[in-house]
């Protein structure tokens, strides 16, 4: 690992999952932030910068697809990892957020090597 | 004594011809015969005349050598068979011949001659002229005989008759020929035809051509045919009608015996026409259906008038039930009497099919919709736990730690829990996701080594027949996959004992662009047919509690029907069962 910690925000309303993540990756050495809808999420973001942003599509206030499109807007370099549910026709919506600018797609309930292998993935990429 | 009009005509004419005949024949013989004994009379008469003119001057002398020999000359005549010559005090001169005892004519004269007159008759003598008187001299006896006469009025009369008999033959026979071309042939065409017509046949046409007022007849007659086939249904066309009905028809007497039955109902029931007309109606229903057509519900029916869409089974004469839908209703006459029932019925096999699937997908619909709301909430719960019970216990990393075991079992139940809730969701994907080319024979191959280990284990011989050509298809891979693990999952807990798994893969239809068949096969308990109806229904399953989710199938389903394609399923218990996938090349 490079020596500046990477800044990770998770946007979620299910507390669980925040604290899920937070958990795991407080302890893998990344600093968290989290959100609780998608208004707080871009209100942050206009604030601060992350490395990358976890952002779940199902949430109160403001969706996930809309909360993506105005952080693209302020950030448009911005990794953002989107959460969905297997209850989403997944084919299409992967297509139509990665369209939007999001770089990958994790589906719920994940697995653990699930969600490392894409943080890994998007560390990779910002690292290049 | 029925006698048709042209015997009558003929016996008319004939009649005629016969009295005709007679009387002409009767008239030509009478005039015949007066000439013939007109002929006999002059001729005898001239004779007698020149017998009295010789005889005078021998009887006048009494030359009775002379007499004898005039009254021989005579009687060598023709006919004449005896004559006698007598003084004028009536005694005989002289006689020839005999009298024999046949028909004869008797003819006399007088012999005369001139004397001068006598007494005051000199006074007279005026002018030197001497007055004479005629003074009877004897007699004369002729016989004739009327043989020859009568033999030749027999001539005449026979030649008569004969001649007539022969006319009224010939003439009868002209005019009964005559007759049956003109009136007699024209008729029987004219009453065929009207026969052909009561029958139904409009198209028949009578083909009298004369000139006549039968032929005006025969004419009228095919006008009418054809005026007739305008303004009435023939009965052929009802017959048509009937016969290319699809749906089945029945007419019931009211005694419940069958009156006419249609093909589509022949055809349904596998029966012969003659096999039913007249028999009871219970033939042809099924056991529990036959009450409809007795007693009470009988005699309802006719009171009521009709039955709507009456659910129930027709038996075909294999003894196998066939689903019908039937609607009757009573035909009556003018006055109300009740002639028959005529009854509809629908074949409802392919509706009954249809229905069930229907129920299926709708079973499938609603589960999918259901999975679909449950999934999102559940999904989330989901994550936390199988996140965290994967992160601490990858944390633990040690299988003596005390609390290894526990979250293992978190996290493997959790992903139990996962997949249940990603099968159900199968059903709610209405989207043609991610559908790409599909090579069918690396896919079998990639799916065998997914089971097997697990063949090896069960004792399971596994079997692989894939023709070498397999058409490419487009199709979500997965799913496919999905659908032959699933197939091969079931036929190996079908086999408890090990046996064979045959998975088979060929071309559908006539070439590699139609599509291809899986065929899954084993050797296993197979499906008893009391539930091979219900296998594809989510959820149903015969297996224990946490073995089976009763989703392998209906899942399968779902994903074969998206695709366009088709799943069978054939079976004989203790025997074994094969799955057939069919998938069209483009879904
Ligand atoms: N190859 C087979 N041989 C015998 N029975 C079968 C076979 N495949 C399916 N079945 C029957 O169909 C039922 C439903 O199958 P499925 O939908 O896959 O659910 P599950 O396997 O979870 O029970 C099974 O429980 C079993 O009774
Ligand atoms: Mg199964």
């Amino acid at each position: 690992m490079k020596g500046k910690k990477l800044k990770i925000l998770v946007v979620d309303d299910e507390a669980g999952v925040r604290d899920l993540i937070t958990y795991l990756l407080e302890s893998m050495g990344y600093i968290i932030r989290t959100a609780k809808d998608g208004l707080e999420a871009v209100e942050i973001v206009a604030n601060e910068e992350f490395d990358i942003i976890f952002l779940d599509v199902h949430m109160p206030n403001m969706k996930g697809t809309e909360a993506l499109e105005s952080i693209k807007k302020i950030r448009p370099k911005q990794t953002v990892i989107i959460f969905s549910s297997s209850s989403d026709p997944y084919y299409v919506f992967e297509s139509q957020a990665k369209q939007k600018g999001a770089f990958d797609c994790l589906y719920k309930p994940f697995e653990l090597d699930d969600l490392l292998n894409v943080i890994n993935k998007a560390v990779n990429n910002k690292v290049n | 004594m029925k006698l048709s009009i042209v015997t009558k005509i003929n016996l008319l004419t004939m009649t005629v011809i016969i009295i005709f005949g007679l009387v002409i024949g009767w008239y030509f013989i009478k005039h015949e015969s007066q000439a013939l004994s007109i002929e006999l009379d002059e001729r005898i008469s001239v004779l007698l005349n020149s017998l009295s003119i010789s005889s005078e001057y021998p009887v006048l002398i009494g030359d009775r050598e002379a007499v004898a020999r005039i009254v021989d000359n005579i009687m060598n005549q023709k006919d004449v068979i005896y004559c006698r010559l007598e003084d004028k005090e009536g005694n005989l001169l002289y006689q020839a011949g005999s009298l024999k005892n046949e028909l004869v004519k008797v003819f006399n004269a007088s012999i005369k001659t001139l004397k001068r007159a006598k007494g005051k008759g000199d006074d007279e003598l005026i002018f030197g002229e001497e007055k004479k008187v005629e003074e009877e001299i004897g007699k004369i006896f002729l016989t004739v005989s009327l043989l020859e006469l009568n033999h030749k009025i027999n001539d005449v009369t026979r030649a008569v008759v004969i001649f007539v008999i022969i006319t009224i033959i010939l003439t009868s026979m002209a005019s009964s020929i005559l007759l049956k071309f003109v009136l007699s042939d024209p008729i029987n065409f004219l009453v065929k035809g009207t026969e052909r017509i009561a029958k139904g046949d409009l198209n028949y046409k009578v083909s009298v051509k004369s000139d006549d007022e039968i032929g005006r007849l025969g004419a009228s007659f095919n006008k009418m045919t054809e005026d007739l086939k305008g303004v009435t249904v023939s009965r052929d066309y009802v017959d048509n009608i009937i016969n290319s009905m699809i749906d089945t028809l029945i007419v019931i007497n009211p005694d419940t015996t069958i009156r006419t039955v249609n093909n589509a109902l022949l055809e349904l029931l596998g029966y012969k026409e003659d096999e039913l007309i007249g028999k009871s109606v219970i033939t042809i229903v099924s056991n529990e259906d036959a009450k409809l057509f007795s007693g009470l519900q009988w005699e309802e029916l006719l009171k009521k008038g009709s039955v709507d869409n009456y659910e129930m089974n027709y038996k075909a004469k294999s003894g196998t039930y066939i689903p019908v839908s039937f609607t009757g209703s009573v035909m009556s006459d003018e006055n109300a009497n009740i002639i028959s029932i005529v009854g509809i019925a629908r074949d409802m096999r392919e509706v009954m099919k249809l229905k069930k699937q229907l129920l299926q997908s709708e079973k499938m619909a609603a589960v999918g919709q259901l999975a679909g709301g449950v999934a999102h909430e559940i999904n989330n719960p989901m994550s936390v736990i199988l996140g965290f019970a994967q992160t601490v216990a990858r944390r633990v990393n040690n299988e003596k730690d005390p609390f290894y075991i526990p979250l293992k079992s978190i996290e493997r139940e959790a992903v139990r829990c996962k997949k249940l809730v990603g099968d159900l969701l199968t059903f709610s994907r209405v989207s043609k996701t991610g559908r790409e080319p599909v090579d069918i024979k690396l896919l079998i191959d990639e799916t065998l080594t997914l089971i097997e280990s697990k063949c090896r284990v069960k004792n399971i011989n596994l079997k692989r027949d894939v023709a070498d050509k397999l058409p490419v298809i487009t199709a979500n891979k997965n799913q496919i996959q999905q659908v032959i693990v699933n197939l091969c999952n079931n036929a190996i807990d079908a086999m408890q004992n090990g046996g064979d798994l045959t998975i088979k893969a060929v071309v559908e239809g006539k070439d590699a662009s139609e599509g291809v068949r899986i065929e899954v096969t084993d050797t296993g308990h197979g499906i008893p047919l009391d539930i091979r109806e219900r296998i594809f229904e989510p959820f149903f399953t015969t297996k224990e509690v946490g073995q089976g989710t009763g989703l392998g199938l209906g899942i399968s389903y779902e994903i074969v029907q998206k695709h366009g394609g088709k799943i069978e399923v054939e079976s004989e218990v203790d025997k074994g069962s094969v799955f057939r996938i069919i998938l069209p090349v483009n879904s």
